[in-house]
């Protein structure tokens, strides 16, 4: 077996894909790939059968993701189990799992801290504990967009089925704890030492890469790093491991204070206890266990190769918790340092310090190139060069240092100037970041890569890989361009595919319909709305970020050609900031009538985005495709009469956008074109009974009514008294609170009429 | 679990990108021992591959005065120059009869005749040189039969080895002088490919190769594990 764990470690991985997928496809590869290699005696009989064994066991032991979506009371209710995890606190909430020993379903217990000097005291909230919790129960959200991160799916691959937000801190009533729980406490009275002596850039930082906690390092700093492929560095893993087994070698042995043989003992049993201080997240504890296997391995003069001692510790990771093969941090981890052990022939060719960065940079990214589009939806290029600066500077410079201040946390004056030294390093460091952001940003944006397609991709990094190892530098160079064209293939797929889409997106309570046009020839929004705070009515940036953005980036748009506002308020609105702020938008179009702030227009206008003022009876050609204003006819009092009326025709269908139009401008403009009819009719003000005159649905006879709103809003969108209008008319309804995002697919040049799709089924 | 044939070490195979798909042969030997094993790189005899700067090396140069350019081996290939490491391996081998060993050059004895030799060669047939009885029955085993039978193009046993004094042991002289020891039991007329351990001085080659183009046999080459 020795020499061969990675195969059994394989058929593991195999048996989830094969749960994941649900296709046989990928473990008949398999099968006939040791098959092969057994009578090609390139396999020894023990490795065929424990791969097939191991396949067997796993593919009935790893469970498929499922979900129960339950209609839990609105009232509070109580739940008794056992805590489960740690206690994580962030300045925003606290969370804990709840194994509930009833129904066996783990909840996530959260409160939301009202401020953050709120004092946290519930001493007996410990791991381990048995509690009595209240609290409202509900189903995690589930994703209703392309593109949406789907919150429901995430806690399920952790076997967290139940979410139950309490009020107070006091309706959690807890009894006893776990042996673990003492180095939660621990954990938490570092840290609690830490944040009173330091600056808290600089306990944001310590919290985050000495105690694997990353949530009061600012968002900014976390999206820069997740831009730039430097989030790795933020996670502890065997980089950070490794220097600590360095560190504390170092300090054990050199100092004199003990010998080699007890600096090992000593360092094998501190590992597991870091593991748990750092956070336990499964990076950091995939390279302590390999370490510390690695340690015991030596001193009981086993030899073992590294890949067997990483598969032997994915296997017995995956047998202890059957979820964690689903955790995104688990499968990155794995990936990238399987691919760095195999690559270590390469590595050690020619070695020199920058080139070895280079090449590991390399590495890392490319072969967790198809887990970052499935998860991150980007990837950039030019982000293996700046790992090779920024990674030795956090190995060697940043890591130590907050080591360091660690330590010398109760001596004044040396931690003011070690502080002092980070503080002023780190802030030109991540200002230079910044400054690469501002002008070498040029990401590659795609949704997940398709299945068929993460199989050559492999397929081609291997090869590349083996002829790099060979040092054969043409058939490499083959490899390399074959892997990068094919990459570009995927990405310009829009732009040679024939069908358009046209989706309303599930927003909430408001509005944004996004209309990509075949080839990609023009991506074109109606409406970019927000949910806004009730503190101060300013739009909030949620809406933007959870579903507009994603939604943009899974199908790979960074250039919007035109955006339609239909009037001022901010269910219609309020994304557009962030949208020009962040991608290229070319135009806004808006009717005479709208006033846009002179603020906001000088903005626009910084980032390169024209406003266009149209009026009623202009035809706009957006990319070739022309949309007709039908209103507003004259100016009224009201911003949602002034609302800009479109009529447009895609997938031989038209279409009558409507902003949110009253009955008095519905009258007015089956006046003012008369006879004229629609096929689709996006409903006026989210349903609202002040819109859809019975007359005018009449006259205009849909066929398809397609409805924004929010699920469960405060103004009883959509009004029964319109649902019964359109149903008395027949007319087919499609309501985003109901069925999620609504997909209309059509074809270029084609006969066929378009056809509707609902993002929930 | 797999040891080193020769020092006995354990073997662990390490995984890397060559061989993740197609996984590796099993190793006879580890990376150190093989890493003695002195396989014959760059310029070479092109008549003897003995290595050497010029196209014809020394010795071949003073055959083909001796044979007045007549000589009746084409050509010799050998895989591995003959070392030190070499040597010890050849007398566990051959001298203290450790058969195994042979497997050590297994997979270079088969490559090598399947990249330089079998293409050029397809009709030739394989004959491997023989022992004498009396040597046979001392060793129990021939070497070159023990490396032909990793060959899988035609093979035949036409000869027998009347003399039976070592030539480990005699001068270079006396080896080129010596008297032809082989008989031929029936004649050939398709060309044919010598397997044999070592090529030293090239006598013995040359001499079945004679008797072999005196009876009607085309051409002879020779492909030998060492070049002496």
């Amino acid at each position: 077996m020795k020499g061969y764990w990675h195969i059994p470690a394989i058929s593991v991985v195999v048996a989830f894909l094969t749960i994941y997928f649900s296709t046989c496809l990928i473990l008949f590869g398999f099968i006939g790939w040791i098959l092969w290699m057994y009578v090609g005696k390139r396999l020894s009989i023990e490795v065929l059968f424990a791969s097939l064994i191991f396949f067997f066991f796993f593919f009935n032991y790893i469970p498929s993701v499922t979900f129960s979506v339950m209609d839990y009371p609105s009232q509070q209710v109580e739940r008794t189990g056992k805590v489960v995890s740690s206690i994580k606190k962030t300045p925003k909430k606290i969370e804990l799992l709840l194994l509930d020993f009833q129904t066996k379903e783990t909840i996530l217990v959260q409160y939301f801290l009202e401020n953050n000097h709120e004092s946290l005291t519930n001493i007996s909230l410990q791991r381990g504990a048995t509690c009595r919790v209240k609290g409202k129960m509900q189903s995690p959200e589930r994703s209703t967009n392309p593109g949406q991160f789907d919150y429901a799916l995430y806690l399920a691959k952790q076997n967290i089925t139940a979410e139950m937000t309490i009020a107070s801190l006091d309706d959690c009533i807890c009894s006893g704890s776990s042996s673990l729980s003492k180095i939660d406490s621990l954990r938490e009275n570092m840290q609690r030492t830490l944040i009173e002596t330091y600056e808290h850039i600089t306990y944001a930082w310590m919290n985050g890469l000495i105690f694997g906690d990353d949530s009061l390092i600012s968002e900014e700093n976390i999206e820069l790093f997740r831009r730039w492929n430097l989030s790795h560095l933020l996670a502890i893993s065997g980089l950070h491991v490794g220097l600590i087994i360095t560190i504390l070698y170092f300090l054990l042995v050199k100092t004199g204070i003990v010998t080699k043989e007890k600096a090992q003992l000593l360092i094998m049993l501190f590992l597991p206890i870091y593991a748990l201080i750092a956070g336990g997240e499964p990076s950091v504890l995939r390279a302590s266990v390999m370490a510390l296997l690695v340690m015991i391995f030596l001193k009981m003069k086993i030899k073992m190769g590294i890949t067997d001692v990483i598969s032997l510790v994915f296997i017995l990771f995956v047998l202890l918790d059957k979820y964690i093969i689903y955790h995104v941090g688990f499968q990155l981890s794995f990936l990238v340092s399987f691919g760095l052990i195999i690559s270590k022939r390469w590595l050690l060719l020619h070695p020199s310090f920058i080139l070895t960065l280079l090449k590991i940079s390399f590495i890392s990214q490319m072969v967790i190139l198809p887990v970052q589009f499935a998860y991150f939806m980007q990837f950039h290029p030019l982000s293996i060069l700046l790992n090779v600066l920024i990674v030795p500077y956090f190995s060697f410079f940043v890591i130590p240092c907050l080591f360091l201040l660690l330590i010398l946390a109760p001596i004044p004056f040396f931690r003011e100037f070690v502080e002092a030294l980070f503080l002023q390093s780190h802030s030109i460091v991540l200002r230079m970041i910044n400054k690469l952001d501002e002008f070498m940003y040029f990401p590659w944006i795609n949704g997940s890569l398709p299945n068929w397609f993460v199989f050559i991709y492999y397929g081609l990094l291997i090869g590349l890989m083996l002829y790099m190892e060979r040092e054969k530098v043409k058939e490499a160079f083959s490899f390399g361009i074959a892997l990068t064209v094919s990459i570009m293939c995927i990405l310009i797929q829009p732009y040679l595919s024939s069908y358009g889409t046209l989706t309303m997106l599930d927003i909430g309570q408001g509005d944004s319909f996004l209309m990509e046009l075949p080839f990609r020839k023009g991506v074109i929004f109606y409406d970019v709305g927000s949910t806004f705070s009730f503190e101060d009515m300013q739009p909030t940036e949620q809406v933007y970020k959870q579903v507009i953005k994603p939604a943009l980036h899974s199908k790979g748009v960074q250039k919007i050609d035109a955006v339609f506002l239909s009037h001022e308020d901010i269910d219609h609105i309020g994304s557009i900031d962030f949208l020009v702020k962040e991608f290229e938008v070319d135009e806004i179009i808006v009717s005479e009538f709208y006033k846009v702030p002179v603020k906001q227009e000088q903005f626009w206008k910084e980032q390169g985005t024209i406003i266009r003022y149209v009026r009623h009876n202009e035809v706009i050609s957006i990319s070739g495709h022309p949309f007709k204003v039908l209103s507003p006819l004259r100016k009224t009092d009201s911003d949602n009469e002034n609302s800009l009326v479109l009529y447009s025709e895609f997938g031989n269908m038209s279409w009558l956008f409507t902003g949110d139009i009253g009955k008095q401008t519905e009258k007015a403009i089956i006046q003012q074109y008369k006879g004229f009819e629609v096929d689709i009719l996006r409903v006026g003000h989210h349903g609202s009974k002040t819109s859809t005159d019975s007359i005018f649905i009449e006259q205009i006879e849909p066929t398809y009514a397609l409805i924004s709103a929010g699920r469960k809003n405060r103004y009883g969108h959509p009004a029964p008294e319109v649902l019964d209008v359109l149903k008395k008319h027949q007319l087919q309804i499609l309501r985003t609170d109901k069925d999620g995002a609504i997909i209309f697919r059509y074809q270029a040049d084609s006969d066929k009429k378009g056809h509707f799709q609902k993002f929930i089924p | 679990m797999s040891y080193c044939l020769w020092c006995a070490s354990e073997m662990i195979t390490e995984t890397t990108w060559s061989n993740l798909l197609s996984l590796s042969q099993p190793q006879k030997l580890c990376k150190t021992c093989k890493g003695k094993l002195q396989i014959i790189t760059g310029n070479r005899c092109q008549k003897c591959s003995r290595e050497s700067k010029s196209k014809i090396c020394t010795d071949c140069k003073y055959w083909g005065k001796l044979l007045k350019n007549n000589d009746p081996l084409e050509k010799n290939y050998s895989i591995y120059s003959y070392n030190e490491f070499m040597k010890e391996v050849i007398a566990k081998w051959k001298y203290r009869g450790d058969y195994v060993l042979v497997e050590i050059f297994q997979t270079e004895f088969i490559r090598h005749f399947n990249t330089y030799i079998k293409n050029q060669m397809k009709e030739a047939i394989i004959i491997p040189i023989p022992l004498s009885k009396e040597r046979l029955a001392t060793r129990k085993f021939n070497q070159a039969q023990a490396l032909t039978s990793f060959i899988t193009q035609d093979k035949i046993n036409i000869l027998e080895r009347v003399n039976s004094e070592k030539q480990a042991k005699k001068s270079r002289m006396e080896r080129i002088q010596s008297e032809n020891p082989f008989n031929l039991l029936e004649p050939i007329n398709k060309p044919v490919i010598l397997v044999d351990d070592i090529y030293t001085t090239g006598t013995t080659l040359r001499h079945v190769a004679q008797i072999l183009k005196d009876n009607g046999c085309p051409s002879v080459y020779g492909y030998t594990l060492i070049r002496g």
